[in-house]
């Protein structure tokens, strides 16, 4: 039943200070009462005190009574190397009373969930409309001061297009960040993020004009739409409310946007955005032939939650963001399974590029669009940038910040691979890869 | 174009220029000429959104500036299996690391390969630590020599003629190549250097000197003999030392000569030794026979020392044969000489240097109690009979000699027998029930011994330990690394085998 491998046990780890302690753990000496069932591996493990410790693999949930903050423990983490590394050590068996009260209120917490996320739950009816009141009223709150901070952009983006970016370019960081930051305040956080990128714009060299005045022409003409949003679509309304910096919590989806189904963890990555460890993971249901992503996000010092290594199959529910081009999604109920499969792929870059502006048309201001690539061989060029090749002789640049070419170069040899990964419009960023039927995650 | 037109505008600020819209005549003319042009900002803004977006929709890739290289021919050789290369991830990753040589020469047994997304790490290995290539280099396969190609830094993985590196290499590559050369073809890498020799810098001739101590053969004592007159005292004295390990060299024959002169043996009820002591000489100099000891620690007068040093060159066997007594006899006709100290010494650097194990094993007991000279002599026994060496000392009642035994067995760097491991083990945990205090060497030479340690043995290893005794939280950390090392070494064979 057990089938985490070493590798997928360290992704899950916080940081390599865990994985080296929990190598430590991993040793019969340190355990007592271990065991496992269909559901679960405990243990009591000795430290400076006796902590009762139990792992539930399949989705991975974790719980240990030690006082870390990291999340999971190095405890439970051992634990799970343990059973990887010598399944003999941890024999099946009844689980004692702690691991049954976890278990307990797992579920419980679970229900409780599911009853949120279902209108018909046998809810007090005055409660519920006291709730539904007070939520109207905060988001009313909010529709104001998003109506006030970007009545404010509107006018600072015309000021600086009166001045000429010439002029901006003369302006200090705080200049940029001081726009940001009202946007912050006036809980437009898509908006603020999208303003702090652009301040790295004009120090970029050359062509910085153009890529400036694209950027903010696409800002003017998102506050546009916004300003007439009712006489838009509905999936294109929620784009542009996304864009700003409206969310979805798990109990506003529509119940027709969850999607369950077989789910192939297909690529990860994470990186940092000011204060914030981000994590982007896409999925790939095998019924439904969609591409989802789901985003994650910890403060430096804390914890991700864990998620199913790449690679790997998972039976869940995906609730899609309503959007004119749906790939958000959040991620409900996960279990490990096996299964087998992969995308279909694009031909070449020509039907990449297709695809993108297919796309653009839906959703003017999307990002990224994920992409399987047939027949793609990387090569390095000069400056240390990688390319790949596609084939019909033309080739899409690596976006520079992609680290593992090499990697990617050995597993082809020079021959053409199936290549999954994110094009941001100009640039390719590869996070994972077939040879034959081998799969290589980066 | 009416994009750059905008830009243009955009720089200079629609208070300077009001924007001009160039509309085409198709949709984007359209929807270009419907935008406001008395409110500047808001048209400049939204002909840029508008155009930023037709543009991003339209783009064209570039197509190849050269043709591909050739790919890597295709490797037929099956890849590892998933757990084994899972293992070798975490090797490079740093977990392990030193059990790598090991995985890598298991891995060629099984005629397997390497997966080739590992192969990247690998070779940065391979780049930062030399001594890895030997088990490397094999193991990289055709896929990862190509790879290898593409980047300098991982140069030394790539076949390359030998000839012309030599010539023209760096000091450290061309030092590589010596090592690599006198593996497995050592009369090709006398023949490179003695090509050079005349014009290679002295810093450079020693280390290359003592690449010709692997594979040492009497092809090599012409050019060695001449090397002997070499100005530099240090190369002489490398030289001089090479030649003494050929019993046939000019050198070695020089030397006997001088050395049966000295020493008599009186036959009698109980033999003995007559000595006489060697007066300086200009051949024996140039024979690397020195006056002055090099350290302190050697308390010999200068003829004694030179003495000892005549006895330490030459082949201990010689002694056998001329005088037709064991070396236990020999050893035991010095017992009262007054010079007993010069010739032990010369006779147990003898034994070391011709790894002479009949003179190994009859020196041993007298210097049980000096670790590392012990370690030294047992060096020159085949390995069934320092296994029963050292098996007979771990059974002894001294703790001197027991100590001992663990002090040697670390310096047997090749696997143990059953038996022998099982005795170390013991050992160990009967130390710790003694309650003694870990022997630092002894804690960190643990971890070194998990890979020494036959595998199979590794749930065997794990049990008996003293886990009560009170000295047991200090050794705790030691054993654990050991049997973790030695658990995975298992796994790791399990899974190759796979």
């Amino acid at each position: 039943m057990f089938a985490l491998t070493a590798e997928q046990i360290i992704a899950l780890a916080p940081d390599d200070a865990s994985v080296k302690a929990a190598r430590g753990l991993a040793r019969p000496g340190k355990w007592t009462a271990l065991g496992q069932n269909d559901r679960a591996l405990w243990g009591e493990c000795k430290g400076s005190a006796l902590y009762q410790v139990c792992v539930d693999p399949a989705e991975p949930a974790f719980k240990c009574t030690c006082p870390s903050r990291k999340f999971p423990c190095k405890h439970a983490l051992g634990l799970l190397l343990m059973a990887s590394g010598q399944p003999e050590t941890v024999q099946l068996g009844e689980p004692p009373d702690w691991l049954n009260e976890w278990l307990a209120k797992r579920e419980q917490s679970a229900k409780r969930k599911a009853a949120r996320a279902s209108p018909d739950a046998d809810f007090d009816p005055e409660q519920q409309a006291k709730r539904a009141a007070a939520k109207d009223k905060r988001m009313a709150e909010r529709q104001r001061k998003v109506d006030a901070g970007l009545e404010e952009l509107e006018r600072w983006l015309r000021d600086l297009a009166r001045q000429g970016l010439a002029h901006a370019q003369q302006q200090p960081a705080r200049y940029w960040d001081g726009m940001a930051a009202r946007l912050v305040d006036a809980q437009a956080p898509g908006l603020a993020r999208w303003l702090r990128n652009l301040a790295s714009i004009p120090a970029s060299g050359e062509g910085w004009g153009e890529r400036l005045l694209a950027e903010l022409g696409s800002l003017y003409l998102l506050l546009e739409g916004y300003r007439r949003l009712e006489s838009l679509p509905e999936p294109l309304q929620a784009d542009i409310r996304s864009r700003i910096g409206w969310n979805w919590q798990e109990g506003d989806l529509p119940a027709d946007a969850w999607v369950r189904d077989r789910w192939l963890m297909i690529g990860q990555r994470s990186y940092e955005e000011e204060q914030l460890r981000v994590r982007r993971a896409w999925l790939w249901g095998q019924e439904c032939g969609r591409l989802a992503l789901t985003l994650d996000f910890a403060y430096q010092s804390q914890p991700m939650p864990p998620i199913a290594a790449p690679g790997t199959w998972i039976e869940a529910e995906l609730g899609f963001f309503p959007s004119h081009y749906p790939q958000r999604a959040l991620l409900r109920n996960p279990v490990l399974i096996d299964a087998q499969g992969r995308p279909p792929a694009l031909a070449d870059g020509a039907a990449l590029l297709e695809a993108y502006s297919a796309a653009l048309a839906l959703h003017p201001w999307l990002g990224i669009l994920p992409a399987m690539l047939a027949e793609v061989t990387p090569v390095r060029g000069d400056a240390d940038r990688w390319w790949l090749h596609d084939s019909a002789a033309n080739r899409l640049p690596v976006n520079p910040g992609f680290s593992e070419g090499w990697r990617l170069l050995a597993l082809g040899g020079g021959t053409p691979l199936t290549v999954f990964g994110e094009w941001n419009g100009e640039q390719f960023w590869p996070l994972g890869a077939w040879v034959k039927e081998r799969f290589a995650a980066f | 174009m009416a994009w750059q037109e905008l830009v243009t505008c955009a720089l200079l600020g629609t208070e300077r220029q009001a924007p001009q819209l160039i509309a085409g005549e198709n949709a984007l003319g359209d929807l270009l000429t419907r935008l406001n042009s008395e409110d500047r900002e808001g048209a400049l803004l939204r002909a840029a959104g508008t155009l930023a977006l037709w543009r991003r929709a339209g783009q064209k890739l570039a197509s190849n500036p050269r043709p591909l290289s050739p790919p890597c021919p295709p490797d037929e050789t099956p890849v590892c299996g998933a757990r084994a290369s899972e293992h070798l991830t975490l090797m490079l990753q740093g977990h392990y690391a030193e059990l790598l040589p090991e995985w890598l020469t298991l891995l060629r047994a099984t005629g397997r390969r390497v997966p080739e997304e590992c192969l990247p790490a690998l070779l940065d290995a391979g780049a930062k630590q030399a001594e890895l290539r030997p088990a490397l280099l094999p193991a990289l396969g055709q896929r990862g020599r190509w790879l290898a190609r593409h980047q300098t830094a991982w140069s030394f993985a790539v076949e390359t003629d030998d000839e012309q590196l030599w010539q023209t290499g760096q000091f450290e590559e061309r030092l590589a190549l010596l090592r690599q050369l006198r593996a497995i073809q050592p009369e090709c890498a006398l023949e490179l250097l003695t090509a050079t020799w005349k014009d290679e810098p002295v810093r450079h001739r020693k280390p290359f000197l003592q690449v010709l101590a692997d594979g040492l053969s009497m092809a090599d004592e012409p050019f060695l003999e001449t090397v002997l007159d070499d100005r530099n005292a240090e190369i002489a004295r490398i030289t001089a030392d090479l030649l003494a390990r050929l019993p046939e060299s000019r050198l070695a024959q020089r030397l006997t000569a001088q050395a049966l002169a000295l020493l008599r043996l009186v036959p009698g009820k109980r033999d003995r030794l007559e000595v006489s002591l060697p007066e300086e000489d200009a051949t024996l100099s140039r024979d690397g026979i020195t006056g002055s000891p090099p350290a302190a620690s050697v308390k010999l007068g200068e003829k004694a020392w030179r003495l000892s040093q005549i006895i330490g060159a030459i082949p201990p066997a010689a002694w056998q044969q001329e005088w037709q007594r064991t070396p236990a006899q020999i050893l035991a006709a010095s017992r009262d000489n007054e010079w007993r100290k010069a010739l032990l010494e010369g006779w147990a650097r003898a034994a070391e240097r011709h790894r002479d194990p009949d003179w190994a094993e009859a020196l041993l007991p007298i210097y049980s109690d000096h670790a590392t000279l012990t370690a030294a002599l047992a060096a020159a026994l085949p390995p069934e009979r320092l296994e029963a060496y050292l098996l007979n000392l771990m059974n002894e009642t001294s703790s001197g000699g027991r100590a001992t035994a663990l002090v040697v067995l670390s310096h047997v760097e090749r696997p143990w027998s059953v038996a022998l491991a099982r005795a170390m083990l013991e050992q160990v945990r009967q130390r710790i029930r003694e309650d003694k205090q870990p022997d630092w060497w002894l804690a960190s030479a643990l971890r070194g011994f998990a890979r020494w340690i036959p595998p199979e043995l590794s749930e065997e290893a794990a049990a008996n330990w003293p886990r009560e005794a009170k000295q047991w939280r200090q050794w705790e950390k030691a054993v654990e690394d050991c049997l973790d090392q030695l658990r995975f070494r298992r796994k790791m064979r399990e899974a190759i085998a796979e």
